[in-house]
């Protein structure tokens, strides 16, 4: 019990969620979900578009609150973790402050943390080279690509040092080429940094392709259909994308996915 | 290269309102608007004799010009900064203050035309009873620009906020405020004719003798002084322009991360 409760950096405990819609019934989007996030995994939420996963990551994000159930980050309330930034964020689109350079976008939380200025400026060279965005401190985001907004983002998110990064569908905007080369990115980082990663995505491919596990989400309900480990050896390289063990763990999550919906 | 492009780019920009202005002007000149369209040289004086009553009257012009720029100015800055702290209250406190903005909208569309003599009976002084009109007459136009620019932002980047754990105070200062401020100048724009109106209605008016809506009033009324009337016309829309201007400039420099100025570059 004790081991369990040292690996666990984020708890959900029987958690639902209802919203009132404006026009008629409330809506239910988890009827007491129960999930573990272990410290330093990659853990992707996979799943349709509409069956929570934004939801559940502004839950433990403490943006949003549940209408029962508990959620714990790093072994104290989600609220408490939020005001002790506990957690970055990466957003799907790159929300960037337009009136903002980029440097200015990367060091947003640490000024609101009043952390002194020459040392956001030193964080915020060291971030931007991390994201590979050396010398685009004082361009304003209007003026860089939308892989390198989403850097931006990224660069932000890291620049507290937060044990852990919640990612929603970071990068299902950007092109296939421009992903491939944030996945390398990303990997990159979490091995260097040893970050808890929350990443939500409704791509099969890339949540095989990144995480420790999968936690498949079906939508109407929106219930957790199962968990699958992915025991793809690190680091990974995109030769094991044709791999025979990769494909079996895409199938494997087809399986979970179907058989979530026969059930009812 | 780059300074080329600027400059033909904005000959091509000022070609139309340029090419339209000549046109106007050489028709009532060459006297086709008198011909083609029936005016009277009364009614419509040759553009030649408006440029000479101009340059005649040039000093008067001027002394008068001072007269309504004051009011207008002080009226529009007054008027757009109560419209402002409106919207900030009303964004802060939206149950309670929404209602503010239809008071605003309410105020805000009672005629010039009524509220001009009614500030001129307020008021003993010629200038607070202008810059009261002008004051009532730009609230609005900030009111809901603003409200708009402050409020209306996309979910995530106020939960950006919340997850930097922000105060009330940091959510306006470090989003709000610096989202505003293109819609701050849309309604600065909006008000600068409309306090330019305002002024000059408050004038005619007033008993007071001076200022250019006053000037307007009286030359207009005196057979030989008709052109002299339309001078003071063309000195109001100079003014206008000249606030307008110097408006977009200041926009240039304050808001260049903004989608509006980049059109076509
Ligand atoms: N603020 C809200 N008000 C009402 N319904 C919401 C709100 N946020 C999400 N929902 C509903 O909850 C469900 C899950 O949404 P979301 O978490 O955004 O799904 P996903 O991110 O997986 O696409 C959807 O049916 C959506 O309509
Ligand atoms: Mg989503």
């Amino acid at each position: 019990m004790n081991l369990s409760q040292d690996r666990t950096e984020i708890c959900l405990k029987n958690i639902r969620m209802r919203f009132q819609m404006k026009s008629g019934d409330p809506i239910n989007v988890f009827d007491g979900l129960d999930l573990e996030v272990y410290k330093g995994e990659f853990i992707s939420f996979l799943g349709p578009s509409g069956c929570g996963k934004t939801t559940l990551l502004r839950l433990i994000a403490d943006i949003l609150q549940p209408t029962e159930g508990i959620v714990t980050v790093g072994g104290i309330s989600a609220a408490e973790a939020r005001k002790q930034h506990k957690y970055g964020i990466v957003f799907q689109k790159p929300v960037l402050y337009d009136w903002r350079t980029v440097a200015k976008n990367v060091a947003l939380p640490m000024e609101m943390m009043k952390i002194p200025k020459k040392e956001q400026e030193e964080k915020v060279t060291e971030m931007l080279q991390l994201v590979n965005l050396e010398g685009y401190e004082n361009s304003y985001p209007f003026e860089l690509s939308g892989g390198m907004q989403q850097r931006v983002g990224i660069a932000r998110a890291l620049s507290l040092d937060s044990e852990i990064l919640l990612m929603d569908e970071p990068f299902s905007a950007l092109d296939e080429f421009t992903k491939m080369k944030l996945h390398e990115d990303l990997l990159r980082i979490w091995e260097a940094t040893g970050k808890t990663i929350v990443f939500v995505t409704h791509n099969i491919s890339e949540a095989v392709y990144l995480s420790d596990r999968v936690c498949v989400f079906t939508a109407n309900p929106a219930r957790l259909a199962g968990i699958v480990d992915i025991g793809l050896k690190r680091p990974r390289n995109e030769d094991m994308l044709i791999s025979s063990s990769y494909l079996a763990y895409m199938g494997e999550i087809r399986h979970i996915f179907e058989a979530g919906y026969e059930k009812d | 290269m780059k300074r080329r492009s600027v400059v033909s780019g904005m000959m091509v920009k000022l070609a139309p309102p340029v090419a339209f202005g000549v046109f106007v002007v050489g028709f009532i000149q060459l006297g086709l608007a008198y011909t083609l369209l029936n005016f009277k040289p009364m009614q419509l004086p040759p553009p030649s004799a408006v440029a000479s009553a101009f340059i005649e009257n040039f000093q008067a012009i001027a002394r008068d010009s001072l007269v309504t720029v004051g009011p207008t100015l002080a009226g529009m800055i007054v008027g757009s900064l109560i419209g402002y702290l409106t919207a900030v209250f009303i964004t802060r406190f939206p149950k309670g203050g929404f209602g503010l903005l239809y008071i605003m909208i309410a105020i805000n569309s009672v005629p010039i035309v009524a509220l001009a003599p009614i500030m001129n009976r307020w008021f003993t002084q010629p200038f607070p009873a202008k810059v009261s009109v002008v004051i009532i007459i730009s609230m609005g136009a900030m009111a809901v620009n603003a409200f708009r620019g402050l409020s209306d932002l996309p979910d995530e980047s106020r939960h950006l906020m919340r997850a930097c754990d922000a105060s009330n105070m940091e959510v306006f200062t470090k989003l709000r405020i610096p989202a505003s401020l293109p819609y701050v100048f849309t309604a600065l724009k909006i008000n600068v004719s409309v306090a330019m109106m305002g002024t000059i209605i408050g004038e005619y008016f007033n008993d007071n003798t001076s200022g250019i809506g006053y000037m307007i009033k009286y030359t207009l009324r005196i057979g030989n002084r008709k052109a002299e009337g339309w001078a003071y016309i063309l000195a109001a829309a100079i003014i206008s322009i000249l606030i307008y201007a110097a408006l977009t400039l200041a926009q240039r420099r304050l808001v260049r991360w903004h989608a509006s100025q980049r059109m076509g570059a």
